[in-house]
């Protein structure tokens, strides 16, 4: 007996017990250690809570002063990107993307060897932290913007160009697009929340660098599962503010449409968006960039590099492609059982966004105490690329989840009960009429993740089978006293692979809409949000 | 879309995902090659090439494990704590004796008296035998040679605190590497007021804590600090690629100055134990040792009869400080907890 295909449109239990599987399954690696923090005598913990609340306070405010010029940065950056086309618009978009897929410690050595970011007083303590949180977010900002506008209609934009020119468009698209947009800043500040490199790079302490502190100085697990629980949870109060404001709405955006607005020339509003993304290319992306390629101008050794890059480019691939496929899977199932009920969503994002939030540290390390539990039968789980596939797949899919539920919830009814009229059953409908609406979300939510877990280092080395490190962590295991040369030669290889990557992807992305323009398809049934 | 789903297509996806189904599993069961685990706190530069040396004079694949500067990661360390039930590893080749006796303390080694180990003096290795120390690093003073007159140059720790370089000097954070251990050593030469003295005036003299011994060299370098605390092979890195640097064994008239031996570790329950072995004896080979001393690490030998790096004098030449190696991982785990996080913690 088939599933009907009313069961999209249908909000019972079995949903809940869907996502809180697949959730639980997410989470399960975290569990051992997090349970360690119910052992911790009480006072004890109040005590440690009480020393870490002030270091998580400020880590928080810098974030968000960070997150807020982002926000700006990146909300300006996406509408111009949205409407108007340039000259090197491809290029400098690209090179925009760039922080999302190179590591954020990378970028924080970067700036700190920066002479300019220096004479402004950018390069360390607190004012880097924050321009690294920048750095971080102004490409996700720009990505929810463009994804959100492109959810607009022609008609729309030429209403508001009427009604006050381009200036009306902007402040109408951007009001329109805000949900998006604080979601992603939001989002990134998460992400350098979690990540120690920086705050370790640039000399500040921040919550996360204590934390692998209480790991890797302390060997403290149950101070560091405390630590990493009141940052995860300090995490949900700005996030249950958002979900207040706006509901899941921001989702809603982020599904992938077929790109109905397309970019015009327009000679003053062409040459602001000109200035504008190159004058960002060039502070967030260049500066930090100079700093890390300055070594190489003396020569290199050609030798070192491709040993370096033989050695590791099958493995940073596999385990791209791998993490890739899990986090999207992951994140597709989970927005299938989240659907349109908003309880479901609700909860579902709140604990996504609990467990993204979690040092990437604590996973690993409770994957690790596993496997050393397991039957040596299990190694094939355990102990092969396909942990360290899991471990960051799993960790990555709320992102791909952000990216696919907008769509599921957003699916018409009206198609869903004509299929039912029709005893269409689920599968056959989901093949045939969901699948091809979602590619393009699964496309999208496959590159983001193929290009973030390229970047990770700390699972890898936690969980890597002894031999297949991927480039991201050769680069950090040998810039202790290789010459600076050699890593910096890897960096400038890394970054150029990201930047060819993403050119082709945006080149393709910029052929799609143009094709769907010629064809003159698009969804259904308009939206007009906002 | 309709391509995406056609037969052709569909078989092009099943075989890609054969293929990576392959790859990802890979490695998962046993080989028929001999092979040996080596995790290491080494730096890789100078890790592999005594790796890739020991495969091609034996039938043995080593398969290293390397980790990243001692800030950056949770550690190689966590990594053999956390497998200890059924290891991975199964020799880990240590920077420092402290990491070395951690893992004796959480039972993650056991003991191995190599017989590649003679000539080596046993002052260095653990008593029972679960660590055995060879070529040794020193932590050292380094000053920027361009902007510090030589009448200023320091030659001890304390200098450091002097009215004259204030503001001017750093040091690595001394909650990780071996700038733990030169704090747990200071520790316990100086004792508790001695060296609480020396890091609270440290502070008063405005020092800085820098991320890593890399960054102390470099700050150094750059002229923004004038002198630091580091390891022998920053500094001979350093002065390789002609950065405007000089060194000093701190304290040679006093206390002396503190090796940093390499320590073998032979892993409790390695998969592959004779392999272990061999290659625990060719690392406390004269071979491995003089390896060591002639590549960029300038390590220099513990075996008083080989040749040392060119940059640095043979041991017997530097007045080393007495301390017991041994000891110096329970004094480290008392002032991680207690005044080294929190002089840290006051002064980041």
């Amino acid at each position: 007996m088939s599933l009907p295909a009313a069961l999209l449109e249908d909000r019972g239990w079995w949903r809940g017990v869907g996502l809180g599987l697949i959730l639980f399954i997410s989470a399960l690696p975290t569990l051992p250690l997090l349970a360690g923090v119910f052992f911790m005598p009480l006072d004890e913990m109040v005590d440690a809570a009480q020393k870490f609340l002030p270091l998580l306070a400020s880590s928080m405010s810098t974030c968000v002063v960070g997150g807020a010029i982002a926000l700006a940065a990146g909300l300006a950056s996406g509408l111009t990107n949205t409407f108007y086309r340039y000259p090197g618009d491809l290029t400098i978009r690209s090179i925009l993307l760039l922080p999302l897929v190179v590591p954020p410690l990378l970028w924080a050595n970067g700036i700190r060897q920066q002479n300019f970011l220096a004479s402004i007083g950018c390069n360390t303590g607190r004012p880097g932290l924050v321009f690294i949180t920048a750095i971080v977010g102004t490409p996700l900002v720009m990505l929810a913007t463009m994804t959100a506008c492109r959810r607009l209609t022609p008609s729309q934009c030429s209403a508001a160009r009427l009604a006050g020119g381009e200036t009306r468009l902007l402040w109408l698209s951007a009001r329109f697009a805000m949900p998006a947009a604080v979601s992603a800043a939001f989002f990134a500040m998460c992400l350098i929340l979690a990540s120690p490199g920086p705050g370790l790079a640039l000399g500040t302490r921040t919550a996360v660098s204590e934390i692998l502190l209480s790991f890797s100085a302390l060997y403290d697990m149950q101070l560091a599962a405390l630590q990493s629980v009141m940052l995860s949870v300090s995490v949900l109060v700005p996030a249950g503010l958002l979900l207040m404001l706006w509901g899941t709405g921001p989702m809603e955006m982020l599904a992938t449409s077929s790109g109905r607005v397309v970019p015009v020339r327009h000679s003053a509003m062409s040459l602001s968006s000109l200035s504008l993304n190159l004058l960002l290319a060039l502070l967030l992306c260049a500066a930090p960039l100079t700093g890390l390629v300055g070594p190489v101008i003396g020569g290199i050794n050609t030798a070192a590099v491709t040993e370096v890059l033989m050695r590791t480019s099958l493995n940073t691939v596999l385990y791209s492609t791998g993490t890739a496929l899990v986090a999207t899977l992951a994140g597709c199932f989970i927005a299938f059982f989240m659907g349109k009920s908003q309880i479901h969503r609700k909860v579902g994002f709140s604990a996504m966004l609990l467990l993204f939030s979690l040092p990437a540290a604590l996973p690993a390390l409770g994957f690790l105490s596993a496997s050393s539990s397991a039957p040596a039968w299990l190694d094939w789980l355990f102990r092969s690329r396909l942990a360290v596939c899991l471990v960051q797949g799993l960790k990555l899919m709320p992102l791909a989840a952000l990216l696919t539920a907008g769509l599921f919830y957003s699916l018409p009814t009206s198609w869903v009960y004509a299929a039912e009229l029709r005893g269409i059953p689920l599968v056959l409908f989901l093949r045939k009429v969901v699948l091809p609406m979602l590619l393009p979300t699964l496309v999208g939510s496959f590159t983001i993740t193929f290009l973030l877990s390229a970047a990770d280092t700390g699972t890898v080395l936690l969980l890597h089978p002894p031999g297949a490190q991927n480039l991201a962590l050769a680069i950090f295991t040998i810039m202790a006293n290789a010459p600076s040369a050699l890593p910096a030669a890897l960096g400038i290889f890394y970054v150029s692979m990201a930047l060819l990557f993403l050119l082709v992807v945006n080149a393709r992305s910029r052929n799609g809409a143009a094709i769907v323009k010629r064809s003159g398809a698009g969804v259904a049934e308009p939206s007009c949000h906002g | 879309m309709r391509f995406l789903f056609s037969s052709k297509v569909s078989k092009c996806l099943a075989a890609l995902a054969v293929v990576l189904s392959m790859l990802l599993l890979h490695g998962c069961w046993s080989h028929d090659q001999r092979q040996v685990v080596v995790y290491t706190s080494v730096d890789d530069i100078f890790a592999r090439p005594v790796a890739r040396l020991f495969e091609d004079r034996t039938d043995i694949k080593v398969r290293l494990v390397t980790d990243t500067e001692e800030t950056k990661s949770t550690g190689l360390l966590n990594r053999l704590i956390a497998e200890r039930n059924r290891p991975v590893a199964d020799v880990f080749w240590s920077g420092d004796p402290v990491r070395a006796a951690v893992l004796k303390r959480q039972g993650v080694s056991q003991p191995y008296r190599s017989p590649a180990a003679k000539g080596l003096p046993p002052e260095y290795s653990d008593p029972e035998g679960y660590w055995t120390a060879f070529s040794t690093r020193a932590r050292a003073i380094i000053y920027n040679t361009k902007n510090l007159a030589p009448n200023a140059i320091p030659h001890s720790i304390f200098d450091l605190n002097s009215p004259g370089l204030k503001g001017k000097a750093c040091m690595a954070n001394p909650l990780f590497g071996t700038t733990s251990m030169h704090a747990a050593a200071l520790f316990q030469v100086l004792g508790k007021e001695g060296a609480e003295k020396f890091f609270n005036d440290f502070t008063a003299n405005n020092g800085q804590i820098l991320a890593s011994n890399g960054d102390v060299r470099d700050s150094v370098a750059a002229g923004k600090c004038l002198a630091g605390l580091t390891d022998t092979d920053d500094i001979n890195v350093a002065m390789s690629e002609k950065m405007p640097v000089g060194f000093a064994f701190p304290d040679q008239e006093g206390m002396g100055t503190l090796l940093v031996p390499n320590c073998a570790v032979l892993i409790k329950g390695a998969p592959h134990l004779s392999e272990a072995r061999e290659f625990i004896d060719f690392l406390l080979g004269p071979e491995t040792e003089e390896m060591l001393a002639a590549s960029m690490a300038a390590q220099i030998p513990l075996r008083p009869s080989l040749k040392g790096p060119e940059l640095y004098p043979p041991l017997s030449e530097i007045r080393s400080m007495k301390v017991d190696y041994s000891a110096l991982a329970v004094t480290l785990e008392d002032i991680m907890k207690g005044f080294l996080k929190e002089w840290v913690d006051r002064n980041s």
